[in-house]
């Protein structure tokens, strides 16, 4: 069982294809200040968030997940897995959910749409809280040893992030990223879930993710992001180097960054108490209704 | 020396009477934020916030204080002490230092001229801290000028000759320096108060009495109070409540005049807080104005980052961790801190009314119990320990963090359970969602499924165990406790005891490639690392039970044997037998009580507190027929427990059922048998009993299938006394039944005085 059950569950529609997004709210209702936690990359769906969700409700926020596109319950186009997919995605489902504005939790791939989002659509993005961003300036793209689509020499390490490979045994592929993901000793629950969330996701659809991630763009969009941002990311992270996120951070004086020594790439799930702490304070650091929370605010609107 | 040279002194001049103010200017050159200290009219000039103004310079705020005229090193006209007046010099002080915008602090009369400016100048005050405070008389609507004119000739009514001082006009005028140390003295109520009582009347002395005197007039007079409710910044009220200068009511007025703002009560503080409980106010007050600022560290170092390093530093900031105030909205102890903790509302999110109890006030030891929720034993276990705990530490209060079936049990014995309890998500739902078709719960993977709902739990009580300011946190198997704090051991603030009648996960799936055997060792090698490493994370550790009762097995391989590591780790307390066999009484009435007739044998069936032996009690009933068959003069009463509904049992001739049994230890005891589920708690009660009874453990549970097979086997339950599920066929039960009526049962005695050595050696922590 959940540590938390929705109060909505609903689907949303892509202005683009029409693609199906499975999107749920969390705490309640007449919370003043809003958490949407954006998808990461369709290996995982909205669960991803899970360490997160019941507290962010405690507090008083209300909090909407959701299912990338090619995972959990949401649609699986064949085609249309591009940045901007994305973020018209999660747009759409902050459209449906009645959201007009919200504190962003960006999780690793989640960083490109949240930078999007953050840049396009400024005035719904009250702040950004990245985790391990997966966003690389230069290319877009992870450097490879062997082009993505062609067969590696072997199917040791990084060359089991390949094309080829994941249609030939995608299921040995999630195994070994769950290992990436948690670098951490003792991590054999988070290792599981990621191999569970990632059994969706079909080789074809997990390609077509890469395949259309180019964003040559970025360069330039990314220092435009105005909001509170924070930047947390595991000095010990064995998908996203700590170096490109310091690239990243250096093209915005404002961010705010946590290094944490020993941890992986999924620090909110390996260590969720302490980033959940932290978050917590970030959020009302940057609370826009100043030091009335959002607790308040609601007995405000019931007493009007 | 002070703790901090200001950087810049200056005066300002106020160029409506060319009145000059002295200023002093602290912290970082390039601080992006700034904190206005205003002074307590004359009686205490800017000095007053000699606690805070290093901290707020640390922290990267520019820090401006200044002295009210009249008063320090600021000019002493004889007359111009209104509000306005006092405003131009605040005004004349900020523009002289350049400052645009700020958080504005201030105390007792302060809030005459503060009030004023925050409602007229949103630009300016960023927010609003109103220390003691002391606002006009007059509110919304002036008052009748008669009741002025009453009210100021009480103030200056002449006093009797040889009366002691008062705060009185003549005596302000005429006695000051005896008024001040007076006044002083009576504001600092606090025990050992002697250096702030000093420090207070040594500035007051450097104003006059005429001046003061006048000040009091003007100040009063020039005030048309009526713009509370105007102000529109976050605004923060902070009042000790047995202030005797100006009563905690007065700063309630305040916060419900001004829309949206916040009262923090320091229990058991008087008028000046901000000098007494310097910490706890500066901690209040930073986590206020932070909030919602977008500050990391107010701009200090200019950037805002965080190095790698910093992470103890950077904790500090999260308002969570600072043992803030908690709401005294829970129930009330006698002469002890209000528990503290959340409010009823169904949030973590701070309360717009908080209090926090200075420690010197706090007179009653006060613990937090955490009892598992998954069986019901632990809690009779705890409550017994509860008790034993208050004897031996009178005036104990102990709160409970628990959640369905045990709060059943806890609302039974009276005890006091958080509020805050029915934020806890689900345990007992979640184990029973697992269960198997055929009596079947794999309880470790029950565990492991179970992260997320540990998580949020320990959310609830990080934040009731800092907001209660807590003596001692008492954790009985409460996973996510112990779990969380040596994942996170900076949180830990308080003595924490661990109690568990068992150590180490075991396997009980096999044929699944080693998997669970790995993922078993691997959670047991996390635990003894977290151990080792962070001892500072279990004040005690007892293990309930004694050494022969500690499995055979390894933690896994390569990992060391339980019963070895065990001793190093835990102190044996032994079994805590919650009640005495002695105290049943007399048998006959025993059974009577329950309806049990002499000439009748009784078989009782129960599962304990989850409804995950529905469907055990189903076949047990279903087998009744075939019992009574042998057994003719078996009855059979089936107990469901808080979570089974007697109502969906199946209707069985001569199969009684009953709903909650209250001490159900009793009415085992009046049986002539028992079958129950493999739960230690009532398996040992009826070997405590000496009652005969077959055990049917939950297939794939870990602690029934072996802790508690071992123990039990130890205490003389014979082997064949354990049956499983799939053995229980109508047949069998009948069998089994048969025999256990008929071989006198020689249980190994229970020891008694259990709950009295877990207490005693708790109790040595408070």
């Amino acid at each position: 069982m959940r540590a938390l059950e929705p109060h909505t569950a609903a689907l949303a529609y892509s202005p683009h294809d029409g693609t199906a997004l499975h999107y749920e709210v969390f705490g309640p209702r007449g919370a003043a200040r809003t958490v949407v936690c954006l998808p990461t990359w369709s290996l995982v769906h909205g669960r991803v968030w899970k360490m997160q969700v019941p507290y962010l409700a405690h507090l008083g926020y209300r909090v909407v997940t959701m299912d990338g596109r090619g995972n959990g319950r949401s649609g699986r186009p064949a085609s249309g897995y591009s940045t901007r997919d994305f973020a018209a995605d999660a747009v759409a489902v902050m459209d449906a959910a009645g959201v007009d504005r919200a504190a962003l939790l960006a999780f690793s791939a989640g960083g490109r749409w949240a930078a999007v989002l953050a840049v396009e659509h400024a005035p719904r993005v009250e702040s950004v809280t990245f985790i391990a961003p997966s966003v690389y300036l230069a290319s877009g793209l992870r450097a490879l040893g062997t082009p993505f689509t062609e067969a590696p020499p072997d199917r040791e390490g990084w060359n089991k992030y390949n094309a080829v490979h994941w249609r030939e045994d995608l299921a040995d592929f999630r195994r070994w990223f769950a290992g990436q993901v948690f670098t951490e000793p003792h991590s054999t629950k988070g290792q599981d879930d990621i191999v569970a969330w990632s059994e969706g996701i079909s080789p074809d659809m997990l390609v077509a993710t890469v395949m259309e991630s180019a964003m040559p763009w970025m360069r330039d969009l990314w220092p435009r992001m105005r909001q509170p941002l924070l930047f947390v990311h595991g000095t010990d992270d064995a998908v996203t180097p700590l170096a490109n996120t310091l690239e990243l951070v250096s093209h915005l004086p404002h961010a705010e960054l946590v290094v944490l020594e020993g941890s992986g790439h999924a620090p909110h799930l390996r260590d969720p108490v302490r980033f959940n702490l932290m978050l917590r304070g970030f959020l009302e650091r940057n609370d826009p209704h100043g030091a009335r929370g959002p607790r308040e605010e609601v007995e405000a609107h019931a007493s009007a | 020396m002070r703790a901090l040279e200001p950087r810049v002194t200056g005066k300002a001049v106020n160029s409506r009477d060319g009145v000059r103010v002295a200023f002093e200017v602290f912290g970082p050159v390039d601080a992006e934020r700034t904190v206005v200290f205003a002074p307590a009219g004359l009686f205490a000039h800017g000095r007053l916030w000699k606690m805070q103004v290093p901290f707020f310079a640390l922290l990267g705020y520019r820090v401006v204080t200044y002295d009210a005229r009249g008063s320090g090193s600021s000019d002493r006209p004889d007359e111009g002490y209104t509000p306005q007046r006092f405003q131009e010099d605040l005004l004349a002080v900020l523009r002289e230092v350049g400052v645009e915008r700020a958080a504005f602090v201030g105390m007792t009369w302060a809030l005459r001229w503060l009030g004023p400016l925050a409602a007229e100048r949103p630009d300016l005050v960023s927010h609003l801290v109103t220390v003691g405070s002391f606002p006009s008389l007059q509110r919304a609507e002036p008052l009748p000028p008669e009741r002025v004119e009453a009210s100021l000739a009480a103030f200056m009514a002449e006093p009797e000759p040889g009366a002691p001082v008062d705060w009185r006009g003549a005596d302000i005028r005429d006695r000051w320096p005896e008024v001040a140390a007076w006044q002083a003295n009576e504001d600092l109520l606090e025990p050992h108060s002697t250096k702030a009582v000093e420090d207070l009347t040594a500035w007051a002395q450097e104003t006059e009495g005429r001046h003061m005197l006048a000040s009091c007039l003007e100040l009063t007079t020039g005030d048309p109070g009526d713009y509370f409710a105007r102000i529109p910044c976050p605004t923060l009220v902070l009042h000790g409540e047995l202030d005797p200068a100006i009563a905690l009511e007065t700063a309630v007025r305040v916060h419900e005049a001004v829309p949206g703002s916040e009262l923090v009560v320091f229990e058991g503080s008087g008028h000046v807080p901000v000098v007494r409980d310097p910490v706890r106010s500066n901690l209040v007050i930073q986590e206020f104005i932070e909030r919602g600022s977008g500050a990391a560290r107010a701009g200090a170092a200019g950037s805002g980052r965080v190095p790698a390093d910093d992470r103890a530093t950077r904790s500090g900031s999260v308002p969570a961790e600072d043992g803030a105030a908690g709401s005294g909205s829970g129930p009330a102890g006698d002469g002890g801190a209000a528990p503290g903790g959340l409010p009823d509302g169904a949030t973590l999110a701070p309360a717009p009314r908080r209090t926090w109890r200075r420690a010197r006030s706090r007179r009653a030891k006060r613990a937090l119990f955490v009892s598992s929720p998954i069986g019901l034993g632990h809690a009779q276990r705890d409550v017994a320990i509860a008790r034993e705990m208050r004897r031996l530490v009178p005036g104990l209060e102990v709160d409970w963090l628990a959640q369905h079936p045990v709060t059943r049990v806890l609302e039974a014995n009276g005890e006091r359970i958080h509020p805050a309890s029915r934020l806890l998500a689900g345990e007992s739902p979640h184990i029973e969602s697992l269960l198997g078709a055929q009596h079947e719960l794999n309880v470790f993977q029950a565990i492991r499924e179970m992260d997320e709902i540990l998580l949020a739990n320990f959310h609830v009580f990080h934040e009731v165990a800092t907001a209660g300011a807590y003596d001692l946190w008492v954790g009985d198997e409460a996973w996510e406790v112990d779990y969380y704090l040596h994942e996170n051991p900076e949180l830990k603030t308080a003595p924490f005891a661990w109690l568990t009648d068992f150590v180490g996960y075991l396997p009980m799936v096999h044929g699944d490639g080693g998997r669970e055997a790995f993922v078993v060792a691997d959670y047991n090698a996390e635990m003894i690392a977290q151990v080792e490493r962070f001892r500072r994370v279990r004040d005690a550790a007892l293990y309930i039970g004694r050494q022969e009762d500690i499995v055979p097995d390894a933690f896994g391989p390569g990992l060391p044997l339980i019963r070895d590591w065990l001793p190093e780790h835990f102190e044996l307390g032994g079994y805590v037998r919650y009640f005495d066999p002695a105290d049943l009484g007399d048998r006959a009435e025993l059974r009577a009580s329950f309806g049990f007739r002499d000439d009748e044998r009784v078989a009782v069936a129960a599962v304990g507190g989850t409804s995950v032996g529905a469907a055990l009690l189903r076949r047990i009933a279903q087998a009744y027929p075939e019992v009574r068959s042998r057994l003719p003069d078996l009855r059979l009463v089936v107990v469901c427990g808080p979570r089974i509904d007697p109502g969906s049992m199946p209707r069985i001739e001569g199969v009684e059922y009953r709903g909650y049994v209250h001490d159900l230890y009793r009415m085992l005891a009046a049986a002539d048998a028992a079958l129950v589920q493999g739960g230690l708690s009532t398996t040992m009660e009826l070997v405590a009993a000496g009652v005969p009874f077959l055990y049917f453990p939950l297939g794939l549970h870990f602690e029934q299938n072996r802790h508690v097979a071992h123990r039990l086997e130890r205490y003389g339950v014979p082997a064949w006394a354990r049956v499983t599920f799939r053995e229980a066929t109508p047949d069998e039960l009948a069998e089994r039944l048969s025999r256990l009526l008929q071989a006198p049962t020689a249980y190994r005695e229970v020891e008694g005085g259990g709950a009295a050595r877990v207490a005693e050696r708790i109790a040595a922590l408070l």
